[in-house]
């Protein structure tokens, strides 16, 4: 039975917030909030304010300062619902606008073979959302002008845009030090990265030595590479605007749709 | 009885057999007729001439350049990969009281639409390119809505901006820029009837820069709501009068906060900006 127990799992008014997930699935809603998601050894999910976020009222050379929205802030964590269930724990980050925007950024630990589940909408200029360090499956689901992906296992299923398949306003996303599992290697048409963008480019790195089948949706944009990719005959039924290739052989599926944006496929450095 | 003329033209053979399509061209009833258009991701250059006609085309988008993202890779052909081309297909609705001229998306990116310098022109714009923009200028009234990256307005009498949405995508997390502005408070003349003029910037994330002069006769009345408002005018701002409340409240809606007023050139017709998160720059006309 779902519950909401915002008293016994944490409550606004703390700075920082910690939630034993050991075992469960972890899902993250966040609204108008850059978010740092990093796996780490322990059992708990710990939510804190980022404190190096750079501060509002930043000098402008020539222009003094008429006057600022708000600001404010209290230091502390607002979690909005929150559900524990045996196999699943929720938690929405709250936008408090009443309270004041001071911390627009979180920096969330969660254990490193969490499966997680990430919602999100974020617009302003040069917002960017963080993964690292996350050795289980990740479901992303949201807009944000940068999203950036390190040191991930994947599977990763990234759908880009707003609740209600809106188009979303993502600029780029960008995946680097893929730790692909051994058990991932194979044939299998079930994608190890499916990566779906409206108008986002998107930049993957991977290594020289992985063994994948390419599957790049571009119809609008451009595709560049510097990998040792060999073109595959389409399968059908034929999609317009699609790429296929191989590196190494082939295997384990990589399927990006950009409709409208550029996909660079790179050699890890 | 007022006489309507209806006009609706499909033109969907208009571009079929062409590398390009020749400019569409149409006139305004009078002087004082609106003309509407909408926009599907393109981006356009609306320029006032002394002619009067409407005219609009498809050009081509600048050369190519490499992206800097792609330096050190090279380009990999996809099969079926759109090519540009230069075919549209407006469709025109004209009774007699506002022109409507809508241009479905196609395989081009950028338009030019000429219009008269005397009109009133209103753009309904959803463009979600990561570089999509829109610049209006030499025309009198401009009215642009919508969702798009990068608005440029400049050389007209009356403007009215709101970019950037969430209803329909999201996008318009650039800038929006006006400049050079015409400034009177003289109403706004549709359809030989006068309009109350306000001048208007509404953005969800977008920067806005408006260029004004110290000189200027206008009253700013602008608000924040989690981002910062910037001048390097020499006048102050005022918290705003009860009356600027009302106005901004009026029009925008909302609460306001820490409503501020930048009475320039002894006052003038109304100028309200708001924005929830891009910052505010009032800075000297140059």
């Amino acid at each position: 039975m779902s519950f909401i127990c915002s008293l016994v799992f944490g409550q606004s008014g703390q700075t920082t917030v910690r939630y034993p997930v050991k075992g469960k699935q972890v899902s993250l809603q966040i609204d108008e909030a850059t978010v740092a998601i990093e796996g780490y050894t322990g059992d708990d999910l710990i939510i804190e304010p980022d404190v190096h976020y750079p501060a509002f009222n930043p000098e402008v050379p020539g222009f003094k300062l008429l006057t600022s929205g708000v600001t404010g802030g209290d230091n502390f964590v607002h979690p909005g619902d929150i559900s524990n269930e045996p196999d699943l724990f929720y938690v929405r980050l709250r936008s408090v606008y009443n309270a004041g925007l001071n911390y627009r950024h979180w920096h969330i630990l969660v254990p490193k073979n969490t499966h997680l589940k990430v919602a999100f909408v974020i617009s302003q200029t040069g917002a960017k959302m963080s993964f690292k360090n996350l050795s289980n499956e990740l479901e992303i689901a949201g807009t944000a002008p940068v999203m950036e992906f390190s040191n991930i296992t994947g599977p990763l299923t990234l759908s880009e845009g707003v609740r209600n398949h809106q188009i979303g306003g993502t600029e780029k996303i960008i995946i680097s030090h893929l730790q692909m599992p051994r058990k991932a290697i194979g044939k299998d048409d079930t994608p190890f990265l499916n990566i779906i963008t409206s108008y986002g480019d998107v930049d993957i790195s991977l290594p020289q030595s992985i063994i994948a089948t390419i599957q790049a949706d571009v119809l609008n944009g451009k595709l560049y590479s510097d990998l040792n990719l060999v073109q595959q005959r389409p399968a059908y039924p034929l999609v317009k605007g699609r790429y296929t290739g191989n590196l190494n052989g082939g295997g384990k599926m990589v399927a990006i749709n950009a409709a409208y944006g550029n996909v660079y496929l790179r050699k890890q450095q | 009885m007022k006489k309507i003329i209806l006009i609706i033209l499909f033109t969907s053979s208009y571009g079929a057999g062409f590398a390009q399509t020749p400019p569409f061209r149409v006139r305004l009833y009078h002087e004082t007729e609106p003309v509407y258009f909408t926009l599907e991701q393109t981006s356009a250059d609306i320029e006032g001439y002394d002619g009067d006609e409407i005219i609009v085309e498809a050009v081509p988008s600048p050369p190519e350049s490499i992206p800097a993202a792609a330096a050190g890779l090279k380009q990999i052909a996809v099969p079926g990969n759109t090519k540009e081309d230069l075919n549209i297909r407006p469709r025109m609705q004209d009774d007699n009281a506002a022109m409507r001229i809508s241009i479905p998306p196609g395989n081009y990116r950028h338009l030019l639409i000429k219009v008269p310098r005397t009109a009133l022109v209103f753009v309904h714009i959803l463009n979600n390119y990561v570089d999509g923009n829109i610049k209006a200028t030499n025309v009198n009234s401009i009215q642009i809505e919508g969702i798009v990256q990068f608005v440029d307005v400049s050389n007209v009498t009356n403007f009215v901006i709101e970019v950037g949405e969430n209803w329909r995508g999201m996008r318009g997390n650039g800038k929006v820029t006006v400049s050079n502005i015409r400034w009177t408070d003289a109403p706004v003349i549709v359809n030989d009837a006068s309009k109350h003029r306000t001048c208007i910037i509404q953005t969800n994330n977008s920067d806005v820069v408006l260029s004004v002069a110290d000189d200027s006769k206008t009253n700013i009345v602008f608000s924040s709501m989690y981002s910062q408002t910037y001048t390097n005018l020499n006048t102050d701002a005022i918290n705003s009068p009860e009356s600027d409340v009302r106005e901004f409240k009026r029009i925008l809606g909302g609460t306001p906060l820490r409503l501020q007023t930048l009475k320039l050139g002894g006052g003038g017709v109304n100028t309200i900006i708001g924005s929830t998160y891009g910052n505010v720059f009032i800075k000297k006309q140059e």
